[in-house]
């Protein structure tokens, strides 16, 4: 077996910043944080999406939108 | 393009939008058309050009002018991912003679072409200001890439990768939170909430405009900057002022050096006060407490002239130091006994020793104190006059360099000496607005205290109550993450980065990002600092941008899940190599095209060697020549060739039918 280079163990070190990352993340989530996180999702593309250059929301409207789809949950 | 520069009549150029062949090079040597071309989708995208593009003014074609022509266009069509699909746009701008260049933007979905109403707003969106320039430029533009970090710089890079549009989410948020709260006040009739989520509404509203504010004034300066270090280099460059201005460069220097050394000089005295201030206001009051330790209501006990050992010796024993048996429950045993009261303990003893130890450290802190205290002042005192020399040496610099007796000496100087004072102004009205800014801040988090304080007394709807706990359960869940996630890219990218060097030098160079300011530094094997401006210096550079590239794109080894997807632009680059030293090229070249979504090349046949066109050749989509045309015999002109594949291709004619730049597709 070739030995380990400098790239081999930079490539380990990535991966394993990946893999302890999402652990944490996993195991970090109750239920009602799974249901933040989602809502938390919807938000950020819905917030996205209103303003995106051409979107006919203004700031007023967009609270408004985020604000009736915190109310629904 | 139809017309634009040295482009006559109408061209199109395809460029390679395969997945595994994404890199388009273009051939041409100088005066070819290349920086014409960078600067065709520049302009079609921004509306500007770059600072080496000369006479922007003079757009249109000049056989087109002469034929009567009067406007010029260039239309770019581009595809980006929106709503899980791809979505294609067309950009048209053109310039015509007397009139106001003209924009239009229009998407294409299912064969419908749909114009979109604020064009500038949507090319604005999709290419900030500020990130343009990462990844449409030339050689010159790498050369003054600076990686040392700062505001600006971080934001444009939380830009790229998307972290300002989660900002921009959170700042709804809060104003979401805000309205809630203010319904909140009003269904429970506490006029205090309301007010008080009314003021902090209004201090969101400020916010921003401080922020824009500071952003634009700290552009000012980073402008005024720029045209300080152009006059600079024309200076350096002037027989008459070179050596002048070489010694202003030292002399600055200097003056660097000599104020980090004041600012550390000030760090360590503040340090130094914070020790031994409270030791010397003490001193005072030790002095009254040593002299308490004396008598009073320690007298008979400090030092007492016996311990309780003593006395529990004497009663265990049964007999008194005299001789005399002393019984239990006899007088003699309660004499001896009360002795306990006014006994030394070992507790007492141990604490006394405390206390003694306590009095001496203040009073060898505070007598050493008038000593390190001088130290400190002098200095101080001689790296401020060493400051105050380098002062007036750049003083009697400028003023030499004023009475030269050439125009443009002085003119470039007196340019300088009013940028120097225009700088000076922006960094005051800077300051002023930074701590304007911390004030807004620091009144919103109060009052978001303030309010959660009276909100959580009050008795309100279940659905309300549930609504606000949702909004800032996603704020408080966003905020961490947005968190986490910058300081794991930042770790990938370091480690990316660091691939990246590695594969190119053969040292053992590496790179360090500061997460305070996105300061990058590259280190060589020595650990000592490798400077911007070596040909390391220039790798580093080109690696952070092709690096950048790849983390947005998720090309990196390591992924982060973003939570917004990141800008992932073409890299378009104007004669790159020219800036690079040629052991590096061919690495640099295979780096690029690895890790960039799609890539855009110019090169000249002096920067198209075999370690670039072997690094390219299996990432090559498309390959296209621009050949310069010349109406004129060629006569002792040369005649200037590339060889591609080993064949070979002109890359000048003469004897053409109008001047200008032509394209041929050539084959991979």
């Amino acid at each position: 077996m070739p030995p380990r280079t400098l790239k081999d163990e930079l490539i380990e070190a990535a991966q394993q910043l990946e893999l302890e990352e999402k652990e944490r993340e996993d195991a970090a989530l109750s239920e009602e944080q799974r249901k933040t996180a989602i809502l938390a999702a919807t938000l950020i593309d819905l917030s996205r999406d209103m303003r995106r250059p051409g979107s006919s929301f203004s700031e007023a409207g967009r609270i408004d939108r985020l604000l009736r789809t915190i109310k629904e949950g | 393009m139809e017309n634009f520069r040295s482009f006559y009549g109408e061209h199109t150029v395809l460029l390679s939008e395969d997945d595994t062949r994404r890199v388009t090079v273009i051939h041409a040597e100088n005066g070819g058309g290349k920086t014409n071309f960078l600067n065709a989708i520049y302009w079609c995208v921004t509306g500007r050009f770059t600072p080496r593009f000369n006479q922007p003014s003079a757009l249109i074609n000049k056989t087109a002018a002469s034929e009567g022509l009067r406007q010029c266009a260039v239309e770019l069509t581009l595809k980006t991912p929106e709503e899980l699909k791809e979505i294609q746009y067309t950009i048209r701008r053109t310039a015509a003679n007397g009139r106001e260049n003209t924009l239009s933007v229009f998407k294409i979905d299912a064969g419908n072409a749909t114009p979109i109403a604020r064009p500038d707003a949507f090319l604005t969106a999709l290419f900030p200001p500020g990130l343009v320039d990462w990844f449409f430029f030339d050689a010159e533009a790498i050369g003054s890439l600076s990686l040392s970090g700062g505001d600006e710089f971080k934001r444009d890079i939380r830009k790229v990768l998307g972290f300002e549009l989660v900002d921009d989410f959170l700042l709804d948020l809060s104003k979401v939170i805000v309205k809630l709260q203010r319904e909140i006040g009003t269904l429970s009739r506490n006029a205090r909430i309301k007010e008080l989520a009314d003021e902090l509404s209004n201090v969101q509203q400020i916010i921003p405009v401080i922020e824009n504010d500071l952003q634009g004034k700290r552009q000012a300066l980073s402008g005024r900057r720029s045209e300080i270090d152009a006059i600079r280099a024309q200076l350096a460059s002037l027989p008459q002022s070179k050596d002048l201005e070489r010694r202003r460069v030292a002399t600055e220097q200097r003056k660097q050096r000599l104020s980090s050394e004041k600012n550390r000089i000030i760090e360590d005295y503040s340090q130094l006060l914070g020790r031994s201030a409270p030791a010397a206001v003490l001193l005072g009051l030790v002095d009254q407490l040593d002299g308490k330790l004396q008598d009073e209501e320690v007298k008979g006990r400090l030092p007492a002239p016996y311990s309780d050992q003593l006395v529990k010796d004497i009663l265990d024993s049964a007999r008194c130091v005299c001789g005399r048996p002393v019984e239990p429950d006899s007088t003699e045993f309660t004499c001896i006994t009360d002795l306990l009261k006014s006994a030394t303990t070992t507790e007492i003893n141990s604490k006394l020793s405390d206390i003694r130890y306590l009095i001496r450290t203040i009073e060898r802190v505070s007598s050493e104190y008038p000593d390190l205290n001088r130290t400190a002042i002098t200095r101080r005192t001689a790296v401020e006059t060493q400051l105050a020399e380098c002062e007036s040496e750049l003083r009697d610099i400028s003023l030499e360099l004023s009475k030269i007796n050439q125009a443009e000496v002085a003119r470039l100087e007196d340019g300088k000496r009013k940028l120097d004072s225009e700088i000076s102004q922006i960094e005051r009205s800077i300051g002023a607005k930074e701590r304007e800014l911390e004030d807004a801040r620091r009144a919103q988090s109060a009052l978001k205290s303030e309010i959660d304080n009276a909100t959580r007394t009050q008795n309100i709807s279940k659905s309300l109550s549930k609504a606000l706990e949702r909004a800032k359960s996603v704020e408080s869940f966003v905020k961490e993450k947005l968190r986490r996630q910058e300081s794991q890219s930042l770790k990938i990218f370091q480690i990316e980065l660091n691939t990246v060097l590695q594969r190119t030098f053969t040292k053992g160079y590496r790179a360090a990002i500061d997460p305070r300011d996105y300061r990058i530094d590259l280190f060589d094997s020595q650990n000592q600092r490798v400077p911007d401006s070596t040909g390391e210096g220039q790798v580093l550079k080109f690696a952070f941008v092709s690096t950048m590239v790849a983390l947005a794109a998720k090309k990196t080894t390591a992924k982060v899940d973003w939570m917004v997807p990141p800008t992932v632009a073409p890299l378009v680059l104007d004669a790159p190599f020219s800036a690079l030293d040629k052991t590096y090229q061919g690495e640099v070249a295979k780096n690029l095209a690895v890790q960039t979504t799609q890539l855009i090349l110019m090169i000249s046949s002096a920067h198209w060697d075999t370690a670039v066109e072997r690094n390219l050749r299996e990432t090559t989509g498309k390959r296209y020549l621009f050949i310069s045309n010349d109406v004129g015999a060629r006569g002792d002109k040369p005649l200037k060739v590339i060889t591609i594949a080993n064949r070979e291709y002109p890359m000048n004619i003469y004897d053409a039918d109008v001047d200008g730049s032509s394209i041929e597709e050539l084959p991979l």
